[in-house]
């Protein structure tokens, strides 16, 4: 097939980018691009995975499947049978991703930043691994690219330094990040044979963690600069837009959606306040865990049974200890003095506990995690193991949130929610190539969802 | 000795043999290590028994005391003509580990005495036993690869070494130093070793779960863990896990990049 004739189709990722927020930015004239391009699609919420987090999120992008599927639950996952800890990376995709879909139909791929795509896999067209990429020269494939790369100045993730001192430059670093990222695309994206693109802009998650009331708050200090830094985000949208072609497929996409939040919520230091965990507070790693241990958490929220049949030092445990523990999570409350207590006065931590065998199913769904605390709002769950305090202040101001992230199809007459697993078999449909079979999701473009996305799938606790 | 152990053999004993023919004053560099020990091995079976050419130790003082006493002993019962070379005016200014950079010791100790060592003897061939798995740019090494007056390699300019055909000339203000073991690897210097029963510092086995894979100045070694205390056991460590434990390196470089990144951005 000759990808001269073929229509195109450009996916432009805006990393931790709520649906809601572009069209304010564009209805506020911040994004004056991106208010003339959205009323030629449907611009709906898009609902993350569990974990909304980007490495889940944007495997379920790229396999148009959920993680029980893929495997991908979080960064950071234990060996098969083991404590060790280990960063799942783009080896560990266990379904079928989207160049492998366009390779067997003879197209051309550009797949740039997509979190998760490291080390970067030979493919037919070209791969710029995301975020977490160690190491530039094994981020890129095919290697002849690195010298584009480096001549637009690219970086494969923003250096955040001591962003809550120094936001300024903070926001320096980041728009350094963002404007070479758009050089290197514009080059990529000229030069480089492709049908299907996949360009991802991940500064505007790095600037939402750190800054994120400054996005909201028009009273906020650097309110300002927030606004010009997604004034270039605009401008770097726009810039990459015609090379869809009048014809071509044109979709806007993030993984997760963001919120505001003031609370740290340290998931192991409260396991073993419980008593849950037998992990010296001061451990380096999981691989102390002692057979007392019941349960751990490994990020963002995901609490792992110590059972006899998956651990090493596991115990048998009784049934309904997972429901349990979900209860105690619920009932957990924040007081004002920041002492955390089951029951006690304050406001909650955890909104909803998501159980694995509910939640998850496919191939790989008995590597995941037994259930899943989804924060409560204003509140970022973290997966450290050495901390002794559940509750620490922290640098950051915003935490993703899972059911407001941005689905848009140029042409699109659909409304309602889609799910991230619909997202790369609509742009497959859109590209006229049958969707491997473990891709999930459906083809969304026209499709009025109503109720809302897997609804009745979940259950929750409490 | 397998085959393919024979063949190495052969071929760094046939390429020691030329540098004899070919050049006047050649000299090996000897470390005390499993290479160089192994070279001086295959020097003695090339001419019977005899080491034909000087032996330089460039010290730096700060090798380990295991590795001077394995020095003397050798020297004894192979007879060999021993020749120690440090450069005695870095070391009375203080020169050390701690003195500056790492690098900076290493660039006066070494690099500037082995300089300091061929001008005195006027060597026109220096045999060192490098090996092209040690080290990404040592791949890009010749057998045969000349050094101008001022001791610079450059990699892109060198003879081709087509086949077995080796460019030996040298300009008249430089020398060529010959690698004979460039094409070895750990594993096979170790199945050497063990094949030969050929002594070496007693460091390489394991004591305490560590040992060393390579031996230099005390300081700047690290062990690594380990159980292997006998030659059998440290050809079945090599041989099963040497790309295992260079990867591993690498991959504990990777996960502690990534344990930061996550940190920084609040998941841990």
């Amino acid at each position: 097939m000759s990808t001269a004739t073929h229509p195109r189709s450009l996916v432009i990722g805006l990393d931790g980018v709520p649906s809601w927020l572009l069209q304010k930015l564009a209805d506020e004239g911040v994004m004056p691009h991106m208010a003339a391009l959205l009323p030629h699609g449907a611009l709906r919420p898009l609902r993350a995975p569990v974990p909304e987090i980007s490495s889940t999120s944007w495997a379920s992008f790229l396999t148009g499947a959920d993680p029980g599927r893929h495997g991908i639950y979080g960064f950071i996952d234990t060996e098969p049978g083991d404590y060790r800890t280990r960063f799942p990376n783009v080896n560990d995709l266990a379904a079928t991703p989207v160049w492998q879909a366009t390779a067997a139909a003879g197209l051309p791929a550009l797949v740039l930043n997509v979190p998760g795509t490291y080390p970067a896999p030979p493919v037919h067209g070209a791969l710029v691994s995301g975020f977490v990429a160690p190491d530039f020269d094994r981020a890129v494939s095919p290697p002849r690219l690195r010298e584009a790369l480096r001549e637009a100045g690219y970086h494969l993730d923003v250096e955040v330094g001591d962003a809550a001192n120094d936001p300024d430059g903070f926001i320096d670093r980041a728009l350094d990040a963002l404007r070479a990222r758009r050089r290197a695309y514009l080059r990529l994206l000229a030069e480089e044979p492709w049908a299907l693109a996949l360009c991802v802009f991940t500064e505007t998650d790095r600037i939402h963690h750190f800054l994120w009331r400054h996005v909201t708050d028009p009273a906020a200090p650097l309110h300002g600069r927030i606004m010009d830094f997604y004034r270039e985000v605009d401008e770097a949208v726009a810039a990459l837009v015609p090379f869809a072609g009048d014809d071509g497929a044109l979709t806007l996409v993030s993984d997760h959606g963001f919120g505001p939040a003031d609370t740290q919520f340290y998931l192991n230091a409260w396991l073993r306040q419980a008593g849950y965990l037998a992990l010296p507070a001061d451990a380096e790693s999981l691989t102390d865990i002692d057979e007392r241990t019941t349960a751990f958490a490994l990020d963002p929220g995901r609490v792992h049974l110590n059972r006899r049949d998956r651990f090493p030092r596991g115990r048998d445990l009784a049934p309904g200890t997972a429901e349990e523990i979900g209860r105690a999570l619920l009932a957990l409350r924040l007081a004002e003095d920041g002492t955390v207590a089951e029951g006690g006065p304050g406001r909650p931590l955890v909104a909803e506990v998501l159980y694995g065998p509910e939640l998850y199913s496919g191939p790989v769904a008995d590597r995941a995690p037994d259930l899943v605390a989804m924060p409560a709002p204003g509140v970022q769950i973290r997966g450290a193991w050495s901390s002794d305090a559940p509750v620490l202040p922290g640098p950051f101001t915003g935490t993703h949130t899972r059911d407001d992230a941005t689905f848009w199809s140029r042409g699109d007459t659909g409304c309602g929610g889609v799910d991230m697993r619909d997202v790369m078999p609509t742009v497959l449909a859109g590209l006229g190539i049958a969707a491997p079979p473990s891709m999930e999701g459906r083809d969304m473009r026209g499709v009025d969802t109503s109720a809302p996305v897997g609804a009745g799938t979940e259950r929750s606790a409490g | 000795m397998h085959q393919a152990l024979r063949e190495l053999e052969n071929e760094t004993v046939h390429i020691l043999r030329e540098v004899q023919q070919r050049f006047e004053r050649p000299a090996l560099l000897w470390s005390m290590g499993k290479d160089s020990t192994s070279l001086l091995w295959a020097i003695r079976k090339a001419f019977f028994g005899e080491v034909p050419f000087p032996v330089l130790h460039i010290d730096t003082t700060y090798k380990f005391p295991e590795m001077y006493e394995f020095r003397d002993r050798i020297t004894e019962e192979w007879g060999l003509d021993l020749r120690v070379h440090r450069n005695e005016e870095a070391l009375a200014a203080g020169m050390g580990p701690t003195v500056g950079s790492k690098l900076d010791c290493c660039t006066a100790l070494k690099t500037n005495a082995l300089k300091q060592a061929i001008a005195a003897g006027g060597y026109d061939a220096v045999i060192a036993g490098i090996r092209g798995d040690e080290h990404g740019v040592r791949a890009k090494e010749r057998i045969f690869s000349p050094r101008d007056a001022s001791f610079s390699w450059d990699y892109q300019d060198q003879p081709p070494e087509f086949w077995d055909l080796h460019e030996t000339a040298v300009a008249d203000d430089g020398h060529i130093r010959v690698h004979p073991m460039l094409r070895w690897r750990e594993i096979d210097i170790w199945e050497y070793v063990q094949a030969e029963n050929i002594p070496v510092p007693g460091l390489y086995f394991a004591e305490n779960d560590k040992r060393y894979r390579s031996i230099g100045c005390a300081c700047c070694c690290t062990p690594v863990s380990s159980r292997a205390s006998t030659v059998v056991d440290v050809v079945l460590e090599v041989r099963h896990a040497r790309d295992g434990e260079r990867a591993g390196r690498a991959q504990d470089k990777e996960d502690a990049a990534s344990m930061q990144k996550l940190r920084a951005l609040g998941y841990m």
